[in-house]
Formats: structure tokens, C-alpha cells, sequence
């Protein structure tokens, strides 16, 4: 019966019940086998009001709503064309560099392909940069700065990581998100590095024209966005110096935003524009939060159930090294990464996997940066990754020539996965001496 | 018809702005703890508001889940839809399973708000806070019952559009 139970609630979650439902309805079938009462769903739920860190979620998603309604887009591209785009292959960099910075703070939700992908997109034409590759580029671009800090996959990675730990991995230490933020600094540069070393390597080979540096356009193009482009570099700062916490940051973040977009910009107005924008957000917000919501009830079941320890005691059996552990999770995450979108994936994959990892030694720091790597992957894999049908119905390009498209920059992540996978020093040796920098004396990168 | 659909928009725009209200309360609450904690503190001596903390973390809980019911009305939750995509063009197929999944849906949520009322009527107590916890998860029902309504109008809409009626688009955000 609860087999069955079960079958019926993943049939009705690939036919499209809102997936909080479905989580919830799973958690329900397993609670009714180990009779817990219902009250449980609602006692696991309330915990999430007692998150310090739940904050900011709906405060850096208005933050990037704002800056996404905003002209924000062209000021960071001026930057960044004044600041790469003698390179060869220039603007296909600058397309990377200004993707990165704007999906920090819209969290890949698919606006960065419509606010810059949009804006570039014609422009890449018009220089000559030829029709799969700009598709490609923006496609793949539209999660490319999902490792750099505030991002909201990251956000939501720690706080799920720090509610499904096992009592043991508690005692260890709690997962701090502000070290989960520098972690993911130098993988991400990697992943940016390698897709721009491509994007100059198309440039000289379709000798694509350059644009001369000027001193006078970068001073200018700086000058403009002087109130945007060192939000994330002050955030950092201001978190790691130990001055505000996470949560505070994301006040201050907000209010910034909202007082630069609207007073000093004056690209929105206070009260025309912004309680639309907040709306809108508010929408996503509220989408992930029921989704977390059930992951709550769910994961109680899963520890309740011990599924985490009976997961691993099955991978025990045919896996006993850790480089095999991190090919399986990989592929299974890949996998994850197509069928699910990101917020749901982690949901619901890393209460399953944290047991296991700890027992094969992955450091958590570590683990967080492939799942969100496999993910950014995901959301260019056919058939289902979510940047495929964004960019098809925005540039109104049929699926197959975007799946065509990507498939270079999706060898090139993938690439770069082994990388961040197999060379662990990446996240954890960064981190252990960002860290050191940061905060002045030596820290250790595990929890 | 037509006046379910005006208490449909009239809920929506209720929630839209108890939401505006609450994030831009969020907003300035939370800034104005941190200027106070990092500027007028050390130079004064005296703490910052002692109940903001447990507001902020609840009123943030409250928010998130409002948003949740406002997702629900502009149907905008995170789905998987891997299957339901095949069946799109097939608009009688594609109706009926919606109204399968929104009942299925209904009765989860109906589960979830049960066991919410009864997390309320243990009335649980703190020593110390502006509201007992109790009144704070008064919210989870509350909330839950609302995605409900919001499902059963949508529910309604999908029946009368598989029955022949001609029913509006749902309004885009």
C-alpha cells in the first residue's frame, strides 16, 4: 500500500502537482508508516521561523528583482565591455563577466537570460560572433554565477545542510553559509575562466572585431555604475570583517538597492514601480518557501526513517572509495540537475546525501560546490534544463538548435566539474586561507 | 462566474498588499537593527530593540508562506511538469489531469493546515516575546487554508473550461 502510495505521488509530481505537495504528500505517506502523528508536519514547518538565516531569501531576491528592473543590466555591461572588451573575443566575456555578476543576486531564476541576454544577444550578432555560439553563451550564461556570494542556491544549500545534519555532523560544528560564500569564489572563477577562454579562442578565430581600450569609457562606465557594481565586494567585506552577519547583510543590501534604484537612479518609482517588483518576487519567495516547507516535513521523515544511513549502507556495498562515490553522486546529480530545477533539487537531494558523503569523507564546503556545479550543468541539459526553454522562447529559436548550441559550453562544465570534484584544494585549500586573509587568523575550512 | 473571479482578484489583491506592507516592515526593522547594533550602540551603550530579532524571524516566516498563496493564484509554484509537457497540446487531456493534481493538491494542503490547528489548540508558551508561539503558528492554518481556496478557485476554473465554458487566462504577475 505505501509502495503504491508513493508511485502514486511521484506520478502526479512528473505530471505537474505543485512540488511542495508533492513533498508534503510524500512526507505524509512516510509519516503514516511510522505512525507519527499529523501535528509533526506542522511542529517541523514552524521550526523554519526560528532560522536567523531565513531572512535572506525574500530580502536579496528584492534586492535582485530591483536591480534586475532597473537599468542595472546595461550600466554592468558598459563596465564590463570598457573593462574586457579590447580582449579578443571581448564582448563574449564581457557577456560572462556581467551574466556572473547578475545571477549572484537573481539566483538563476531565468531573468538573467531575459535582462542581459536580451540586451547582448544583438549585439553579439552585429559584431559577427557566429548564431550557435552567442546562443550558447547566453544560454549557458544564465546560471554562471550561482558560486559567487549572495547567490540564493547557496543560501538555501546551508540552510538545508544545517537542518538535515545528522546529530554527529552536528557536534562537529554548524555549516556556516559566510564560508560556504568564500568556498565557491575560486571554483566559480575557474568556470568563468574556462568559458572565456573559449569565448577568446571563437573571437580570434572568426576574427571578430575588437573595440580599443579607453581609459576615459572605463572611468566613465565606472563613474555611472559607482553605486552597483561594489555591492558584492562590500557585502564580503562587511560579513567576513564579522561587522553584520549574513541576515543583516541582506537588510542592508535591500534597503541600498531600493534607495539607489529609486533616489538616485530614479530607474524605479517608489510608488508605481517597486510594489509590482515586489510582488514579483515575492511570488518566487513564496514558491520556494512552501517547497522548503515540505522539505522540512520530508527530511523529518527521512531521519525519522533513517533513509540517509540506509542509503548509505546500499552505496557501501559496491562503492568503498571516495573518487568512485563522487562519479556516482555526479552522474546522479546531473541527472537531478535536468529533471528538477535547482531550489527543489537541494530540497530534496541533500537531506539524502549528507550521511553519505560524511562517510566517504567528502568535506561539506566541498560537497556544496559540486551539487551547485552539477546544477548550473542541469539547467543546460536536455531534454528538460529550464536555460533551454527560457532562451527558446525568448530568442523564439526552436529547442534542438539550442540544445545544439550548448553542448561545447556543456563540455567545458563538465570539464570544469572534474576539476572542482577531483581537486578538493580548489574549495577547501582556497577557503582555509581566504579565510585566513579574511579573518586574520588561521581557520579550519570544515565545520 | 464572474463573482468568483472578483473574490478571486479581491483575495489576490488583499494578499499583494498585506505582502508589500510586510516585506517593507521586514526591510526597515532589519536595517534599522543593524545601523542601531553597528552606529548608535557602541556609542551609547544602550542594546537595540530586544523583541526585533523574534519579529523579524517570524514575520519572515509569514511572509514566505503568504507568498506561497500568492504563487498559487497566479499559478507560479515550482513544478516538475516532465509529463504534463507531453500532454499540453491535448487541451481536454491536459485539463483533466490538472484537476487531478489540484485535488490531490487540495487534500495535501488540507492535511497540512489540519495539523496546524492542531500544533495551535496545544497553545504553546515562551517566558518571553511579543506574541506566545502559539499565535505565531496560528499562521500555518491560516496560510495553508488560504492556498486552499486559491486551489479550489483554479480547481473550479479548469472544471468549467473542461465542461465547454469559456474561462479567462490566468492574469500574469
Amino acid at each position: 500500500m505505501t509502495t503504491l502510495l508513493v508511485a502514486a505521488v511521484v506520478l502526479l509530481a512528473l505530471l505537474g502537482m505543485p512540488l511542495f505537495a508533492a513533498m508534503a504528500g510524500g512526507a505524509m505517506v512516510g509519516f503514516r508508516t511510522t505512525e507519527t502523528p499529523l501535528i509533526s508536519t506542522a511542529i517541523e514547518i514552524f521550526r523554519l521561523a526560528a532560522q536567523p538565516t531565513m531572512i535572506t531569501i525574500p530580502l536579496f531576491t528584492f534586492a535582485g528583482y530591483l536591480m534586475a528592473e532597473a537599468r542595472t543590466a546595461s550600466r554592468i555591461v558598459r563596465v564590463s565591455r570598457a573593462l574586457l572588451g579590447w580582449l579578443p573575443g571581448g564582448l563574449a566575456v564581457v557577456t560572462l563577466a556581467a551574466c556572473a555578476f547578475f545571477t549572484t543576486f537573481t539566483g538563476a531564476s531565468g531573468v538573467t537570460i531575459i535582462a542581459i541576454g536580451g540586451l547582448l544577444y544583438p549585439v553579439l550578432e552585429k559584431e559577427g560572433y557566429p548564431e550557435r555560439f552567442n546562443l550558447g553563451l547566453i544560454t549557458s550564461s544564465g546560471s554562471i554565477g550561482l558560486l559567487f556570494p549572495p547567490s540564493l542556491p547557496m543560501i538555501i544549500y546551508g540552510i538545508v545542510y544545517g537542518l538535515s545534519q545528522s546529530p554527529e555532523l552536528a557536534m562537529a560544528g554548524a555549516f556556516e553559509i559566510d564560508k560556504f560564500f568564500l568556498a565557491g569564489i575560486a571554483p566559480g572563477l575557474v568556470l568563468v575562466g574556462t568559458l572565456s577562454l573559449f569565448s577568446v579562442m571563437t573571437g580570434i578565430k572568426h576574427n571578430v572585431p575588437r573595440t580599443a581600450f579607453a581609459w576615459g569609457e572605463l572611468g566613465a562606465a565606472l563613474w555611472e555604475a559607482k553605486w552597483e557594481v561594489p555591492i558584492p565586494v562590500f557585502l564580503l567585506v562587511m560579513i567576513f570583517k564579522g561587522w553584520i552577519t549574513v541576515g543583516e547583510a541582506a537588510a542592508v543590501t535591500a534597503l541600498y538597492v531600493l534607495v539607489v534604484e529609486c533616489f538616485i537612479y530614479r530607474d524605479l518609482k517608489l510608488f508605481g514601480d517597486v510594489p509590482r517588483v515586489a510582488r514579483e518576487a515575492m511570488i518566487l519567495v513564496g514558491a520556494i518557501f512552501v517547497i522548503i516547507c515540505a522539505a522540512m516535513c520530508l527530511t523529518a521523515f527521512f531521519i525519522e526513517a533513517d533513509v540517509p544511513g540506509r542509503l548509505y549502507a546500499l552505496l557501501d556495498r559496491y562503492i568503498d572509495q571516495r573518487w568512485s562515490f563522487l562519479l556516482v553522486l555526479n552522474i546522479f546529480l546531473l541527472i537531478v540537475g535536468c529533471l528538477m530545477d535547482i531550489f527543489s533539487a537541494i530540497l530534496v537531494v541533500v537531506p539524502l546525501i549528507t550521511v553519505s558523503a560524511q562517510h566517504f569523507g567528502v568535506d561539506p564546503y566541498h560537497l556544496g560546490i559540486i551539487f551547485l556545479v552539477n546544477l548550473e550543468i542541469g539547467y543546460l541539459t536536455p531534454p528538460f534544463g529550464m536555460n533551454l526553454f527560457i532562451a527558446s522562447f525568448r530568442f523564439q529559436k526552436p529547442l534542438v538548435t539550442l540544445v545544439r548550441a550548448v553542448l561545447p559550453f556543456m563540455g567545458l562544465m563538465i570539464l570544469v566539474l572534474v576539476v572542482v570534484t577531483y581537486i578538493p584544494w580548489l574549495t577547501v585549500g582556497l577557503l582555509a586561507i581566504i579565510a585566513k586573509i579574511f579573518l586574520g587568523k588561521a581557520a579550519s575550512a570544515a565545520p | 462566474m464572474r463573482l468568483l473571479r472578483r473574490i478571486d482578484r479581491g483575495l489576490a489583491k488583499a494578499e499583494e498588499i498585506l505582502l508589500f506592507a510586510m516585506l517593507l516592515g521586514l526591510l526597515v526593522l532589519a536595517a534599522f537593527q543593524v545601523i542601531w547594533r553597528n552606529l548608535v550602540q557602541p556609542m551609547t551603550q544602550r542594546p537595540p530593540l530586544l523583541w526585533a530579532d523574534e519579529v523579524l524571524k517570524h514575520v519572515t516566516f509569514v511572509l514566505g508562506i503568504l507568498g506561497g498563496t500568492l504563487a498559487t493564484h497566479y499559478d507560479k509554484h515550482i513544478s516538475l511538469d516532465v509529463l504534463s509537457r507531453l500532454f499540453a497540446q491535448r487541451k481536454r487531456l491536459d485539463l483533466g489531469l490538472r484537476i487531478l493534481v489540484r485535488s490531490v493538491a487540495i487534500f495535501v494542503c488540507v492535511l497540512l493546515a489540519r495539523g496546524g490547528l492542531q500544533q495551535v489548540r496545544m497553545k504553546e508558551t515562551a517566558f518571553e516575546g511579543v506574541l506566545e508561539p502559539w499565535q505565531w503558528q496560528i499562521a500555518i492554518p491560516a496560510l495553508f487554508g488560504l492556498i486552499i481556496v486559491h486551489l479550489a478557485l483554479r480547481l473550479v476554473y479548469d472544471a468549467a473550461a473542461l465542461l465547454g465554458a469559456k474561462v479567462k487566462e490566468q492574469p500574469k504577475p
